[in-house]
């Protein structure tokens, strides 16, 4: 007689299907009982052939039962597992998404980058350099000597360190970068500047982007056409834009730049002062005094250069009214872009 | 600075339109700010730029006209009547500093009876912002606003010794001003005196006591050129800006004087009679050689862009007085006018050609140069990615003034000296920030007091330091920090940094917020952010640098051994007297050795599946789930691959002195599925392990 007790077996399998609470535990049990390799149905039917005639045909019938028994059990369970996943509460749409993605990057970051992404696609490099500049980088190499008038167009930020002050625009960047590449140069420089000068349009701090292009055959042609094809991309629709003459220490000839009031057309509003033209700064050609600081041969190279507020560009862009927003820090503003 | 339309065209016949003027004149370079009604007559107020003093007078904008309207030139010349008096018997003149002061003319009026001008001069004056005082005052005031050159009127009974002096002030010599002011002078500050004292400071200010009054009968009149620089130094040592000085110091015509004084005496005649002396006293520090200037045709086309025919660009200059002496087809000499004090080199005049006729004929290009850097800096493109990593985290990016408060700053300070503004606006902006945190503080104060419960904000800036310059403080030249050597010993550095700061007031429970304001939230960001920047960080408690932190609640942010910042609560105390009421957490984290990318390296995986075993057990507890999982980790366990806390539980039920922790450990092997005996074994072998180490008693 075989010593095979199918009851205790059958016992086993049901304590442990008892236990089984999920999908991956019922698939455990299936592998223990009734697995193809190492399952102990498979293991009894290996068993078969050291039985007598007899008791094969009993044994063969009852670990069949078994098996089937095993089989509807375990189906059974996935069944019942299935049921009680399915059986969710019903999502009420009306109740908040949670919060992920409710962070913002500033306003003047998010134009900074958008500037610099369209001039990256012209092929420009993104220059950077120190906020604590020397008045050589900041004045004198730019042309603007300091017993000379053109100093007091910008009222500066004097260091306790002797000699040094905060930089009242990105141009000693450029400076840098013409003593460090020379020519040709195609870059602009994006960054913080300085300016003692605290009123309802002007902040002490602000953000400016400057351009410069320098080599052997750069007109002001080319300025202007930069111009009008990067404020194009920037505003996405059709702008024209219009030189006045003006006075910059460090270029000549010197121009500010006006663009068609996006927000009217040119048809005239209150961003515009009803002119239909928004002023959006300074550029002009590279004084040649300028490329004798840095040592670039104003005869065999002419360039260009121009500067815009980032700040500007952003109030113009969002419809912001206030200077003064940008540097608060205040989260009914900033969740706004 | 304003002028009557009405001036201008008793010189120059300019368009009737004011529309077309004032576009006229803001186009070609000097913008007209502001039209004013002024009784019934135009106003324009200019905004000259700084290189154009020739412009600010009423004969200088006629002179620009004739240019930008291509109208007729103006005429000025005036024509006082002379009398037989000697002017050498009444004065005589000595310039001891001709570097100072070039040219030095003057006239002599004897006998006159000061008194009001005329109601036009009157009127005139006051529409241009001056007030009236009597004849001869308004008189050099009328003329410095119809012609452009400052004059200076002398009561000549005042004028010791019969004889002005132009020389350099003495030591500690002092003046009392028409103002009234009193001022102490410097020998780098030029006077006009007379034999015993000065009598006025030269082109800022005449004296109290010599200047003219209606009780003056003989006056001199002085018309002369000084230096810029030292006029301009000057006004700055006395703070002291005058119509004059505003015109010295930005140059002036070497031949003003001439013109501009006859013009005066004529006008004084006319209203307080008297009899101008034979001559004049004029003395040059030598004759002025006129400026020539070569320009290049084609020179033209290669900073504009743009042909401008030859006759035009002639013409141009011409109407402009320049004088244009030969010329063949590719080249012109020109000569320099004595007003244009600004035009020198030949791009002076490629700038005059081209505002004349007129920017708006440029044509738009694109440049073709090839900038081999092109595109952004490594260290700007990981910015961009903290940023949207950041902002993709619920937090507002924050942007403040690199200037902060210098009783704040300390308290998040541990290295560096403060950097003080010379001439801040403020007391609470007058440093230089060494820490982004003060200032994220403030914002965390004022948005909070407006009733937000619960925010983050996070900051990518620089901040500012000074040093003492020793070996150990060499800057390192690879960093990303910009630095300059000041002086002979100090050292000055900006170096980027982030900081993150989250807020919560008391513990928020919002049903869609993401994850608490809390510390292991803001632990969470930094594994995140280091993770997403394919670094990894770790953290060592720490004892705070200063009593502003939460004594027990503060860390070092450490990557490959190096220090990479800190973070941990503010402590709730202090936060009460900076009137904040929740809790904060901060990190500020060093940039500038982590704005490098590095790309992934790919390593082999498993393809068997994991199998999970959890864990629960009762541990004292001073046992740091670190520890804990450092012990497990290295004890080398063969196919254990993850360790996952689950639960961290502290209950009456099971001791005040324990908590439970429960964890899932994964096992996998590389080359098979593992059967139940081997995790068994394993599983085993980490339950030894904890009961050994930590007296750990197994849960469940
Ligand atoms: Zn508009």
């Amino acid at each position: 007689m075989y010593n095979f007790d199918l009851e205790n077996i059958k016992r086993e399998f049901q304590i442990e299907l008892s236990k089984a609470s999920s999908e991956s535990d019922l698939f455990e049990l299936k592998g223990k009982f009734i697995g193809k390799k190492r399952g102990l149905i498979s293991e009894l039917l290996e068993k078969i052939p050291s039985l007598s005639q007899e008791e094969r045909k009993v044994f063969g019938k009852e670990v069949n039962l078994l098996k089937k028994f095993f089989e509807s059990e375990i189906s059974k369970s996935f069944d019942n597992i299935q049921k009680k996943k399915s059986s969710i509460p019903k999502m009420d749409l009306t109740l908040p998404g949670r919060n992920l993605f409710s962070g913002k990057i500033h306003p003047l970051s998010q134009v900074r980058e958008e500037i610099e992404d369209i001039f990256i696609s012209m092929g420009y490099t993104i220059a950077s350099g120190p906020e604590i500049e020397d008045p050589y980088h900041n004045f004198e190499a730019l042309n603007t000597p300091e017993d000379h008038p053109s100093r007091d167009i910008q009222d500066t930020f004097y260091l306790d360190v002797e000699n040094m002050l905060l930089r009242t625009q990105t141009s000693p960047v450029q400076i840098r970068s013409m003593e460090r590449k020379k020519a040709p140069i195609k870059l602009i420089a994006p960054g913080r500047v300085f300016r003692r000068d605290d009123d309802v349009s002007h902040s002490p701090m602000f953000f400016q982007v400057e351009g410069l292009v320098v080599d052997e055959s750069i007109t002001m042609a080319d300025l202007k056409g930069t111009l009008l094809s990067f404020y194009r991309k920037l505003f996405r629709r059709e702008v024209s834009i219009r030189f006045r003459a003006s006075y910059f220490p460090f270029t000549e000839p010197s121009a500010e730049t006006d663009l068609s009031c996006v927000i009217c057309g040119g048809s005239g509003c209150s961003v515009c002062k009803r002119t239909g033209w928004l002023e959006v700064g300074g550029c002009g050609m590279v004084d040649p005094k300028v490329f004798e600081f840095v040592g670039i041969d104003p005869e065999k190279y002419t360039g260009f250069a121009f500067g815009l507020g980032i700040d500007r560009i952003a109030m113009i862009k969002f419809g912001i009214d206030n200077i003064k927003y940008f540097l608060e820090n205040d989260i009914k503003f900033l969740e706004q872009f | 600075m304003r002028f009557p339309l009405s001036w201008i065209r008793e010189f120059a016949p300019i368009p009737e339109d004011i529309n077309i003027v004032s576009k006229g004149f803001t186009f070609s370079g000097t913008e007209v700010e502001e039209i004013i009604d002024s009784e019934g007559e135009t106003v324009f107020d200019f905004n000259f730029t700084v290189n154009r003093p020739d412009l600010m007078s009423v004969y200088g904008l006629a002179r620009e006209s004739s240019a930008v309207f291509d109208i007729s030139s103006p005429k000025f010349s005036p024509n006082p009547r002379k009398s037989q008096l000697k002017i050498e018997e009444n004065i005589s003149i000595e310039v001891l500093d001709p570097d100072l002061c070039p040219r030095y003319r003057a006239l002599v009026i004897k006998g006159l009876k000061v008194g009001h001008s005329t109601s036009l001069i009157q009127k005139r004056l006051i529409q241009c912002g001056l007030r009236p005082i009597n004849a001869v005052v308004d008189a050099t005031n009328y003329v410095l606003l119809e012609y452009g050159h400052p004059l200076h009127a002398f009561d000549l009974k005042f004028i010791n010794g019969k004889k002005v002096i132009v020389r350099r002030a003495k030591d500690g010599e002092t003046i009392k001003l028409l103002d009234g002011s009193e001022k102490k002078l410097t020998e780098n500050i030029l006077v006009i005196a007379d034999e015993i004292r000065a009598l006025a400071v030269a082109g800022v200010m005449g004296g109290e006591e010599s200047g003219v009054s209606f009780l003056s009968r003989d006056i001199l009149l002085e018309g002369a050129v000084f230096n810029p620089v030292s006029i301009r130094r000057t006004s700055k040592t006395l703070n002291i800006h005058t119509d004059a000085s505003h015109r010295f110091e930005r140059g002036c015509d070497y031949e003003g004087p001439v013109k501009a004084l006859d013009r005066v005496a004529e006008l004084i005649l006319e209203m307080c009679g008297g009899q101008l002396c034979d001559s004049d006293i004029d003395i040059k520090a030598g004759n002025k050689k006129t400026e020539k200037v070569a320009l290049r045709i084609p020179r033209i086309k290669k900073v504009l862009g743009i042909d401008i025919p030859k006759d035009k660009i002639i013409n141009i200059l011409e109407k402009l007085a320049f004088k244009i002496e030969d010329f063949d087809s590719e080249n012109l000499t020109v000569t320099i006018p004595s007003f244009r004090v600004d035009v020198e080199r030949e791009i002076d005049l490629i700038e005059e050609i081209v505002r004349i006729y007129g920017l708006d004929k440029l044509p738009a290009r694109i440049p073709t140069v090839i900038d081999e850097e092109s595109g952004r800096s490594e260290s700007q493109i990981v910015e961009n990615k903290i940023r949207h990593f950041l902002s993709c985290r619920n937090l507002l990016e924050a942007i403040s003034f690199s200037m902060t408060d210098p009783a704040l700053d300390p308290l998040f300070s541990f290295k560096g000296e403060e950097i003080k503004l010379s001439n801040p606006l403020s007391e609470t902006n007058s440093i230089l920030r060494r820490s982004l945190i003060p200032n994220l503080l403030l914002a965390v104060k004022k948005n909070s007091s407006f009733g937000n419960r619960s925010f983050g904000f996070y900051e990518i800036g620089k901040v500012y330091f000074k040093y003492r310059k020793e070996k150990s403080t060499e800057p390192n030249k690879d960093s990303n920090n910009d630095y300059h050597i000041c002086e002979k010993d100090v050292i000055v550095t900006e170096e980027p940094r982030l900081a993150i700061i989250l807020y919560e007031e008391d513990t928020v429970k919002s049903f869609n917020q993401f994850y608490p304001r809390d510390i292991y939230s803001l632990k969470g960001i930094i594994e995140g952010l280091f993770e997403s920047l394919r670094k990894k960080c770790s953290f060592l408690e720490e004892r705070p640098y200063s009593e502003i932190f939460s004594q027990d609640n503060f860390a070092k942010i450490l990557c490959d051994d190096q220090e990479m910042g800190y973070f941990g609560y503010l402590e709730p105390q202090k936060l009460r007297s900076l009137e904040i009421k929740g809790m904060v957490c901060i990190a500020e984290i060093f940039l500038d050795r982590l704005l490098k990318r590095s790309d992934p390296s790919f390593k082999q995986f498993s393809r068997f599946p994991f199998s999970k075993r959890d864990l629960s057990i009762l541990v004292a507890n001073n046992v740091k789930w670190a520890s804990l999982e450092t012990t497990i980790k290295n004890a080398n366990v063969q196919n254990l691959k993850k360790i996952e806390l689950i639960e961290v539980y502290q209950d009456e039920n099971i001791g005040k002195e324990n908590k439970s922790l429960t964890f899932a450990l994964y096992f996998q092997s590389a080359q098979k599925t593992l059967s139940d005996s081997e995790i068994e074994n394993e599983v085993n072998q980490i339950i030894d392990l904890l009961k050994s180490n930590f007296n750990a008693v197994l849960r469940s």
